[in-house]
C-alpha cells in the first residue's frame, strides 16, 4: 500500500505489510532459539540428565499392550532415548551442536527474511540487495539441511558409542544418511532459482526506472 | 536502457506551465498521467518518455516536443 507525499509527489510506501512478516520473523527465530538452545541449556543448568534420542533397527515387545486382535500385534520401532545422570561438561556441549548449527542457520535465514521485508515493505523489492538476501536465505536452508544432519550424525555416534563402551553385549552405534533429512538441499536449489528470477526483476526495474 | 547512462536532455515542463499559468495537478487531471510522472518530468529525473505520454503532453500543453525538450550544449 502506498500515500502520495503532496509536497513532493511521491509516493512513499506504509509499512504495515513488512512490519507483520517481522514481527512473525522474530517470533520463529525466539521459538527457534528456545527450541533447538534453550531447552537444552535448561536442563543443564538445572542438573537434569542428558537425553538424546537415537533410531534402530531393532523391535521388541510392547507390554503394555493386552490381548488384541487375532492377526495384529504391536511392538517397539525406530527410536531409543537415552538419558545420561550426570554428564560431564563436553557431553553436554556435543549434545548442544546439532541445536547450536541449527540455531545459527535459522538465525542466519531470520536476518535475511528481515532485510527482505524491510526492503519489500519500502518500495524497492527488486534491488541487488534483495537479490543477496535471497541467495543469503537459500544458503542458511542449505545449511540448515546439510550441516544439521551431519552435525547431529557425529553427535549421535559420539554419545552412543561412549554410552555402549562398556556394554558387554552386542550393542553398537551406526549412522545412517536417509533422504528425508536433507529436505533443505531442494528448498534452497529452488530459492537460488528465486534469486536469480529477482535478479532479472532488478534488470528490468533498473531498464523501466525514470519511464514516464 | 543502461542505468546510469548521462545525457543533456532538459525538460522544460516547468517553464511551459509558469507561462500557460496552469499547476502539475491540473495537467495531471487533464492529461491523465500520475503526479508523481509528472513530477519526476520536471525535476529532471525522467531516465525515457513514453510517446503516448508525449503526445498527451503536447497536446494538453498546445507545444510541440522541441518546446518540451531541448538538448542542452
Amino acid at each position: 500500500m502506498t500515500t502520495i507525499d503532496e509536497t513532493t509527489a511521491t509516493l512513499r510506501p506504509t509499512h504495515s505489510g513488512g512490519r507483520g512478516v517481522r514481527v512473525v520473523t522474530v517470533l520463529v527465530a525466539a521459538a527457534g532459539l528456545w527450541l533447538l538452545v534453550g531447552q537444552r541449556l535448561l536442563a543443564w543448568w538445572q542438573g537434569a540428565p542428558l537425553t538424546w534420542q537415537t533410531s534402530t533397527t531393532a523391535r521388541g515387545p510392547v507390554p503394555e499392550l493386552g490381548d488384541l486382535v487375532p492377526g495384529v500385534s504391536a511392538q517397539f520401532a525406530d527410536q531409543i532415548a537415552w538419558q545420561q545422570v550426570a554428564a560431564p561438561a563436553d557431553r553436554w556441549l556435543l549434545a548442544l551442536a546439532p541445536g547450536v548449527t541449527a540455531a545459527l542457520c535459522l538465525l542466519v535465514g531470520c536476518w535475511a527474511v528481515w532485510q527482505l521485508a524491510g526492503r519489500i515493505s519500502g518500495g524497492d523489492p527488486f534491488g541487488g540487495r534483495s537479490v543477496r538476501m535471497v541467495q543469503v536465505l537459500a544458503w542458511a536452508v542449505f545449511g540448515y539441511g546439510v550441516l544439521v544432519p551431519g552435525v547431529r550424525m557425529i553427535t549421535t555416534l559420539v554419545l552412543g558409542t561412549d554410552a555402549l563402551a562398556g556394554h558387554p553385549g552386542n550393542g553398537s552405534v551406526a549412522v545412517q544418511i536417509g533422504l528425508p533429512e536433507y529436505w533443505g538441499i531442494p528448498i534452497a536449489v529452488l530459492l537460488f532459482l528465486l534469486a536469480e528470477v529477482w535478479r532479472h526483476g532488478a534488470r528490468l526495474r533498473d531498464d523501466v526506472d525514470g519511464l514516464v | 536502457m543502461p542505468v546510469d547512462e548521462p545525457h543533456r536532455v532538459h525538460c522544460r515542463l516547468d517553464e511551459l506551465l509558469a507561462d500557460r499559468g496552469m499547476t502539475l495537478t491540473a495537467l495531471s487531471e487533464q492529461v491523465g498521467i500520475s503526479i508523481v510522472n509528472l513530477s519526476i518530468m520536471k525535476n529532471q529525473k525522467a531516465r525515457a518518455v513514453r510517446f503516448s505520454t508525449l503526445t498527451a503532453l503536447c497536446d494538453a500543453l498546445d507545444c510541440s516536443v522541441g518546446d518540451l525538450f531541448v538538448v542542452e550544449p
